[in-house]
């Protein structure tokens, strides 16, 4: 537990302070963003074993609601983030029966939520609401330094969330269903309730992340925040590092994440096929990533 | 028989609704029908359970033991029929509803959380089902596991993880208690103290279902059976009467034939 907080701590410290000694503040925004959406991927994957490659859809949603909260009803962007949040939440509680379905066909269902909302958002007929395919401007709220200090809470609250997941009763009865449903459901859990809560979660965190990310950039497209690529990156950053620890998708963010900044963003095309066939090779043969192999080494990994 | 008896004085009773409920068995099962496609694997088993009593189950493979086992506590729905516990019905409620009333059980391949500690998996059912953690010691300790509780449950040997799964169980503080096949594997003198260990249970007021193929096991545990053959119960009374039972011996003698 102590280890925990002080991994998070140092992790929060040190995206708090880089501005000062690294002047690429949007690669750092950027690596903060992929940070708390590999936690959202991991407080519902390695928590409940749902992999949802729809992510990007409560993301979408949440910069959407942010953005149009500020443009259309006038709302201070930190109340807009909140109501990404929010707005995320409400997209999850209608996707809940998806949790019925598993394995690939909640994957697959899961995207198709994602891509429907896309198309809802990038209506031209919505043109009056959502600004259609058009995008959106947000540059009258612009404050970069404000906003990349929000993504810096919204990373402290994420990785606050997964220490409460892997110490808390929920942690412990979500990882119980995660081992054998029938085996938790004879232990009393309600599966239904807290798999929805750990779904429920997992959503805010991404809505929340959007509506930071929509008042970082101020000018995006649908495209920008439905892109498929959007929940790869986070969940080849989970599963890389390690699902179900704090750790794991902290150094799988970084270490990944440092790899594609550096090498990838000239071909990004690359490192979707190289990324997507990562993704396959942890499922089948490293599913509990790189702490797996350090716990193996008798290295406990917070 | 018995039931019968008890259920109409029940209803003839001057306060019907407290008669009803005093007379009301700790579980009854009626006419429990289960189907896997067309396959009838429960087909209107019905028995009654008392408080403090065990009723041993027995019957060929594939008789529908196990099936009512997973009907009663919810991990089948049921096709027909219904299940009570202490008058009300549970057939419809889901696996932790019918744990949280105290109805529990056990698996014939146990079936821990594997990835969670020994201590973990009884604590997750302690706090779960609202018995609360100050059971866990207790139970890790009835079950002989208290010196494994920092183990993971998956290193566990056969017989370890078919005592964590009752641990897990009692941990929930069940008033119903349904065993599948805890003989298996054990050795003699593992199967007494097992024995011992249930009717001790039974003295302080568990009901249970013992499903055993070992006879030695159920003489020591139960005064009354139920022999089941294709879903249904072929006979029903002590474990010698169920040895003299020439349609009971006819099921048990077919099966070694097949
Ligand atoms: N989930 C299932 N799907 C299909 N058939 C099943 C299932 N469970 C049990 N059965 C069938 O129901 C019958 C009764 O099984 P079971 O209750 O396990 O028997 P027992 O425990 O008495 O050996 C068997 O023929 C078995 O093959
Ligand atoms: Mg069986």
């Amino acid at each position: 537990m102590l280890k925990a907080v002080l991994t998070g701590v140092a992790t929060v410290g040190l995206f708090a302070l880089a501005p000062v000694f690294y002047a690429n503040q949007t690669l750092l925004f950027s690596a903060m963003m992929y940070l708390v959406l590999a936690q959202g991927i991991n407080v519902l994957y390695g928590f409940t074993g749902y992999l949802p490659f729809g992510y990007v859809g409560f993301f979408g949603a949440g910069a959407y609601a942010g953005a149009l909260s500020v443009l259309r009803l006038g709302l201070s962007p930190v109340l807009a983030l909140v109501v990404g949040g929010v707005v995320a939440v409400l997209v999850g509680v209608v996707l809940v029966p998806l949790l019925r379905l598993s394995g690939a066909y909640f994957a697959i269902a899961n995207l198709a939520a994602a891509q429907a909302l896309y198309y809802v958002v990038s209506n031209p007929d919505l043109q009056a609401l959502t600004n259609g395919p058009y995008g959106i401007n947000l540059a009258v709220a612009y404050n970069a330094t404000a906003s990349y200090a929000a993504m810096v809470a919204l990373l402290g609250l994420a990785l606050a969330t997964v220490v409460y997941l892997r110490h808390s009763r929920l942690g412990l009865a979500l990882r119980a269903i995660r081992e054998d449903r029938i085996s938790a459901e004879l232990a009393g859990i309600n599966v239904v309730r807290e798999r929805t809560i750990a779904w429920l979660l997992s959503a805010l965190l991404a809505g929340l992340c959007g509506a930071a990310f929509a008042w970082y950039i101020s000018v995006f497209y649908p495209e920008t925040v439905f892109s498929l690529n959007v929940s790869i990156f986070a969940i080849v950053f989970a599963l890389f590092g390690g699902a179900a620890t704090l750790a794991g998708p902290i150094v799988g963010t970084l270490v990944l994440y440092g790899l594609y900044s550096a090498i990838g963003i000239s071909q990004p095309e690359y490192f979707q096929l190289i990324f997507g066939l990562v993704i396959v090779g942890l499922v089948l043969f490293l599913p509990d990533g790189l702490a797996s192999l350090s716990e193996r080494a008798g290295f406990e990994v917070p | 028989m018995s039931s019968e008896v008890s259920r109409v004085s029940g209803v003839s009773g001057i306060g019907r609704s407290a008669a009803l409920s005093d007379n009301a068995a700790r579980l009854e099962a009626s006419g429990l029908a289960k189907r896997f496609g067309g396959f009838r694997a429960l087909d209107g088993l019905s028995f009654r359970l008392e408080r403090g009593e065990i009723l041993g189950l027995m019957g060929p493979n594939g008789s529908g033991k196990t099936t009512t086992i997973n009907v009663v506590s919810g991990v089948y729905s049921a096709d027909g029929g219904e299940v009570c516990l202490d008058g009300k019905p549970v057939t419809a409620l889901a696996p932790h509803r019918r744990v949280r009333l105290g109805l529990n059980r056990t698996f014939q391949v146990p079936r821990p959380l594997r990835g969670l500690t020994v201590h973990q998996n009884v604590e997750v059912a302690a706090v779960y089902s609202g018995a609360g953690t100050d059971v866990v010691a207790q139970c890790l300790e009835w079950a002989e596991l208290a010196h494994l509780a920092g183990r993971r449950a998956s290193t566990l040997n056969n017989s370890q993880q078919k005592r964590l799964d009752l641990a897990r169980a009692l941990a929930t503080r069940p008033r119903v208690l349904l065993i599948d096949e805890m003989g298996a594997g054990l050795n003699p003198a593992e199967l007494e103290t097992m024995a011992h260990k249930l009717c001790a249970l039974a003295e302080q007021g568990v009901a249970l279902v013992v499903v055993e193929h070992v006879l030695g096991f159920l003489q020591m545990v139960s005064s009354r059976v139920i022999v089941m053959n294709a879903g249904r119960a072929i006979f029903e009374g002590t474990v010698a009467a169920a040895a003299e039972d020439p349609e009971v011996v006819r099921v048990f003698l077919g099966e070694r034939h097949h």
